[in-house]
């Protein structure tokens, strides 16, 4: 017979039935289940198939600690794989889906690997496809079909629709998990006034209590719960986050933690990053499985599972019920499910055991066995006998049952104490490992300290409280910390020698004794050896059942103590969460943050359409009806060769140098001089790495004798600015100067083109822009409208042009007097695409040039280096390999036929040799619409004096496209400047 | 005056979000030895006793002082600040170098402890407190007001860092 629910009992409620679904069938369920318990009360046993055999398998526990019943909630886009079915919170119109499992859960294909059992034992994959006499390629053949065949469940390929967000929190104390000892511990510092955040994985607090039915401190559990759930909730300086696991402890105090929110919350799920200044882990303990022949049959569950699902969920796991301990936690489970009516026997491998818990047994009907332990459970979809007898093979005989419990101990959980490096003490009167002494002001209570009884676990939630209150300055009450323990009789060790059949010891993984055994055989009988030998203790479930169960393997090959055996590592997260809730808002469109420019409205009222670069949108091109970019741009570059074009360059960086040692800053970080620049000039400079690299390039203006207006490309100017401030901070502190972005104060526009003296004469006030009173790179102050404004009379396209700026906020207004007064002298505006394009024509590097490994030299820059003065780089730019001749160089290339085209990143080679990296590369490329043909820029091995004239292939090998280029000088239009100087 | 146009001009209403117009914001950088002479002057001329603290601002006729830098001070203030020479300082006209966003003393601490690692909660972060700090990975100063918390963010992200508090407001409830 199959789970039910009991008629009476339980934290359900009865009146609110909701209705959900597994594998399309619908089924009904109570407010207050989870989706495993509502699966067991419905009767089904049958959940899910296992990783490596597909062997059938059911829920096992009624909590984080499943490694069984996993399932896919949802569907579509919102379906959410690997879902413990014990930690799911029934919602009307849940959705559950099983997996693995093909064509169906009851007939799985997949099953017949069970009848190569024993190719796949542990190693399989090293030995079969990797290693001494295996080919190289054997694996890359079978990576894919393993890849295939490997995996639990199925991630959805679609965006997932849902909203996450992350939240900043902080406190005195967090506290991890609300069962008696955190909410003690709870309680305690909040009365002393301490900031207190109580996180609960579960949706209900009180952690193992709801499952209880022994009174604790003289109350009921349930009432002893609401109690401080009550305090608590009216506390101002209490935040009780249920649903939400703690799943990361980090350096100084903290602690990541998951939030699943309740639907129509906003969110799905919210991950928290909690500092706290004290931490108390109270998150209980988790039992383990015994380890026997078909331990992993439906049916098969821990003990205290059984009794959580009749306590709390009023749900009987079977009604025929066999349970087997090797200590006292059983006999509660035992009576309590005999207490509900169900046919119960227990198993106790223990010799004897104290008189009360006997007679405890005999009073509720229960058969006590002392001892005997199942050797091998029968049954196919489910439990219909087990085979027990005593640790040497004795006395065997054959009960019929519907339901196996275990009991194999208890292990604290102290996952997250281990991922601070804490090393856990084995115990060997408890068989469990208790925390190990911890260098931060981190506490583990309760249950995760290895007391046992509820009673004394609140009491070491309230030392733990008063600990926290007493360190942080304030008075609790003194209360002691109790001794772990509390079992009348002592654990005993669990015998493998009489095991028949598999038995497993990672459920999650399909890692069996015999794998365990073979691999201590083989020499990997390390705890982080066997866990990448056997794959035990990966995946979600990350050993929490398994790991004790495999050292006492271990230690049982070894002959030695458990304790001398050692542990794995557990590192973040304890618990699975959602990558969704690790991204947060930041995601789509908010990945990252957008920047626009002063001028954006305008433009994009304008029909510019934008380009993404770098966080900033910049207008690509301004397309005219049904335009492409190739027809825009060419239009765009005859507006600035023929009239006036105007272009936003805002988003240039712009750095205001101020200070009486503002021009010796420069002197030390561009190449050459600007301390000697006179008030109201610009110059061209370049600046070096450390390591003789070009970093940047750009003109610095000054404004006023101690103030330069410096400006960087759009794409450095992050990186410029930092490198200003960490000279200042760290190599010249003595500076007498401040840097300071002003990127986002000034709004600029580039007007370039033959009538730009006249458009900007027309808007401007107070400021003579005639040829004698503002020369190349001069610099002006004049006013827009009542607004002051700078010019200066810089070109990148070669063309007679000035930049002009205004205060951001009036930038919108300048684009629109611009265009209105550009548009009337039949131009226009221009784009990003023809400002490259422009600048191609004229010669100048850009960033493509500008790559990170170019030096002042390779660019044609070199005369530009100054040699009275050191500035940084200075140095090592004469390191000879950057001196070498043939280093690649800057050129131009026109294609040999003039009507062929060439694209940017051919490799440059001469004809016949075209493969590896060639002589060179193609930086650069525009069609030129003044030229009648294409141009572009390029790095060449020995530049231009060993190569002028001569002719290359420009091989573009990924598009197999090839053509002739001739090696020119690298300004194609105007080289006397003739237009610059207009 | 030519008008100024906000980078938020184009943004739809959201509750508890506004923008705070300022005339003018300066900032004063002193060199290392003569930040005392430099807050003294800029105290004066606000009319208040003393400059404020790091990460502290403090309000007088003058204007408002904030202190986001060891030898920084920000003077937000509707008239022209006074003068310091070039032996004190540097003075620089950031106005329109920052737009103020302003989250309702209602959501501030809710909505802004989704971006921001800092103990936003009133009595942490109390009136006249301030901090830089980045959010949604950009540098702004906040600065705690009576009726909420003011973020002075780069112009350039104003927009899109208003369009993500928006969003997330509509899903605060």
């Amino acid at each position: 017979m199959s789970g039910f629910r009991l008629k009476a009992g339980g934290l359900v409620d009865r009146g609110k039935a909701l209705r959900f679904s597994f594998d399309g069938k619908s089924l009904q369920g109570l407010a207050g289940d989870t989706l495993a318990s509502a699966l067991l009360a419905s009767g089904e046993r049958l959940v899910a198939r296992s990783f490596k055999y597909h062997r059938p398998r059911g829920v096992m526990s009624a909590g984080l600690e499943e490694a069984s019943a996993l399932v896919t909630i949802g569907s579509g886009a919102r379906a959410t794989p690997n879902t413990l079915a014990t930690t799911e919170e029934l919602v009307d119109g849940l959705e559950a889906h099983s997996q693995h499992r093909w064509p169906s859960l009851q007939f799985d294909l997949g099953a017949v690997n069970q009848l190569f059992a024993r190719l796949f034992s542990a190693g399989f994959y090293y030995k079969t496809f990797m290693g001494p006499g295996k080919s190289p390629r054997s694996w890359l053949f079978y990576e894919h079909f393993i890849r295939r065949a490997a995996g639990l469940g199925t991630a959805s390929r679609a965006p997932d629709p849902d909203h996450y967000e992350s939240c900043e929190a902080f406190c005195d104390v967090l506290i991890v998990g609300s069962g008696p000892a955190g909410l003690e511990a709870a309680r305690v510092a909040a009365d002393a006034g301490l900031d207190v955040i109580l996180a609960e994985r579960d949706f209900r607090l009180g952690g193992a209590l709801p499952h209880e039915t022994h009174p604790i401190e003289g109350e009921p559990p349930r009432a002893w719960i609401e109690q401080r759930e009550k305090l608590l909730s009216a506390a101002p300086n209490v935040r009780v986050l249920r649903r939400t696991s703690a799943v990361g402890l980090y350096d100084h105090g903290v602690a990541g933690l998951a939030e699943r929110l309740a639907p129509h919350a906003g969110a799905r799920e919210r991950f928290w990053i909690v500092r706290a200044k004290r931490i108390v882990i109270a998150a209980g303990a988790m039992e383990r499985p015994l380890i026997f022949g078909g331990n992993d049959r439906p049916g098969v569950m821990l003990a205290g599972a059984m009794r959580a699902y009749a306590n709390r969920w009023a749900v009987a796991a079977g009604s025929s019920v066999v349970i087997a301990t090797n200590n006292d936690s059983a006999y509660v489970a035992a009576c309590d499910l005999a207490g509900a009516g169900v046919s119960t026997m227990l198993l106790d491998c223990r010799d004897e055991v104290s008189g009360e818990l006997a007679n405890d047994c005999k009073t509720a009907g229960v058969e006590l066995r002392l001892s005997r332990m199942p050797l091998h459970a029968f049954g196919r979809f489910g439990v219909r006998a087990v085979e027990i007898g005593t640790a040497d093979g004795g006395g065997i005989e054959t009960i019929r049952c519907d339901t196996l419990g275990m009991s194999g101990g208890w292990s604290p959980t102290q996952h997250l104490l281990s991922q601070r490096g804490v090393k856990p003490v084995w115990n060997d009167t408890l068989a469990a490992f208790l925390p190990g002494e911890a260098r931060e002001p981190i506490r583990c209570a309760g249950a995760a300290a290895g007391i046992w009884r509820a009673e004394d676990c609140a009491r070491s939630g309230r030392a733990a409280g008063a600990e926290a209150a007493r360190a942080l300055g304030s008075s609790a009450p003194a209360e002691e910390f109790p001794a772990p323990g509390g079992w009348e009789t002592p654990i005993r060790a669990w015998s493998f020698g009489a095991i028949k059949g598999k038995a497993f010891i990672d459920l999650q993984n399909d890692v069996t004794l015999s794998d365990v055994r073979q691999a201590c055989t083989e020499g990997y009988d390390a705890p982080e050896l066997l866990k990448r030998y056997t794959t035990l203790g990966m995946a979600t479930d990350q050993g929490r059942t398994a790991a004790v169960n495999a050292l006492a393997v271990i230690a049982d090959g070894r002959g030695k103590p458990l304790g001398e055996i050692g542990t794995t590592t557990f590192r973040p997260p304890f618990a699975p969460v959602s990558i969704g809730a690790l991204a947060g808002v930041e995601r789509d469109h908010h990945l990252l943050p957008t920047r626009r420019s002063p001028m954006h409205d305008a433009l994009v009222g304008q029909g510019a359409r934008m380009l993404e670069t770098g966080l900033w949108l910049r207008p690509w091109f301004y397309p005219l009806g049904s335009e492409t970019v190739d027809d825009a741009y060419l239009r765009e570059m005859r507006l600035v060769r023929e009239a006036v074009g105007i272009c936003d360059v805002s988003t240039l960086g712009k750095i205001a140098v101020q200070g009486p040692d503002a021009g010796e800053l420069l002197d030390r970080v561009y190449v050459n001089a600007f301390k000697s620049l006179g008030v109201g000039k610009a110059r061209y400079g370049v600046m070096l790495r450390d390591d003789g690299i070009v970093m940047d390039d750009g003109t610095s203006w000054r404004i006023g004798e101690h103030e330069y207006f410096m400006t960087t490309t759009t794409a450095n100017a992050g990186k410029v600015m930092a490198w200003l401030e960490d000279l200042l901070e760290t190599r010249w502190p003595e500076l007498r100067v401040a840097v300071t972005s002003v990127t986002d104060q000034w709004a600029g526009a580039s007007v370039a083109g033959l009538q730009a003296r006249a458009l900007l004469q027309s808007l401007l006030t107070g400021v003579d822009l005639t040829n004698e009173a503002l020369p190349f790179m001069g610099v002006r102050e004049g006013r827009f409208e009542d607004v002051p404004c700078r010019i200066a009379r810089i070109s990148f396209s070669g063309e007679l042009a000035y930049e002009v700026y205004v205060p951001a906020d009036q930038g919108a207004a300048l684009w629109r007097a611009l265009l209105d007064g550009a548009t009337a002298r039949g131009g226009g505006s221009y784009g990003l695409e023809a400002l490259g394009a422009l600048r191609v024509e004229k010669g100048h590097v850009g960033g493509p040039e500008l790559d990170g490994r170019a030096t002042l030299e390779d660019l044609g820059l070199g005369r530009m280096a100054s040699t009275r003065k050191p500035f940084i780089g200075s140095a090592l730019r004469m390191r000879p390999d950057l001196q070498r001749k043939d280093r690649p160089q800057i050129v131009g290339l026109v294609p040999a036929m003039r009507g062929e085209t060439f694209k940017g990143g051919s490799i440059l080679c001469e004809a016949g040799e075209e493969s590896g990296h060639g002589l060179g590369w193609v930086t650069s490329v525009t069609e030129s619409p003044s030229l009648g043909h294409w141009v572009g820029l390029g790095l060449l091995r020995g530049g231009l004096q060993a190569w002028e004239g001569r002719e290359l292939i420009a091989s573009d090998p990924i598009r197999g496209r090839s053509t002739r280029v001739r090696i020119v000088a690298p300004h194609f239009l105007d080289p006397e400047g003739a237009r610059l100087h207009a | 005056m030519l008008e100024r146009s906000s980078p938020l001009a184009q943004c739809n209403p959201s509750p508890g979000l506004s923008q705070r117009s300022v005339t003018r914001l300066l900032q004063y950088h002193a060199w290392p030895d003569t930040y005392s002479a430099m807050a003294a002057t800029l105290a004066a001329h606000c009319g208040v006793p003393q400059a404020p603290a790091p990460s502290k601002a403090v309000t007088g006729l003058g204007g408002s002082l904030l202190r986001v830098h060891p030898q920084r001070l920000w003077l937000i203030s509707d008239g022209a600040g006074p003068a310091i020479g070039v032996e004190v300082g540097a003075t620089l006209d950031v106005s329109h170098a920052r737009t103020i966003i302003h989250v309702a003393d209602d959501i501030a601490t809710p909505l802004l402890s989704r971006f921001i690692a800092i103990d936003l909660r009133p009595h942490r972060f109390a009136i006249d407190d301030v901090a830089t700090t980045p959010l949604h990975r950009v540098s702004v100063v906040l600065w705690r007001r009576v009726d909420g918390i003011d973020i002075l963010a780069p112009r350039s992200f104003a927009r899109s860092i208003r369009d993500l508090l928006a969003e997330t407001t509509a899903r605060l409830g």
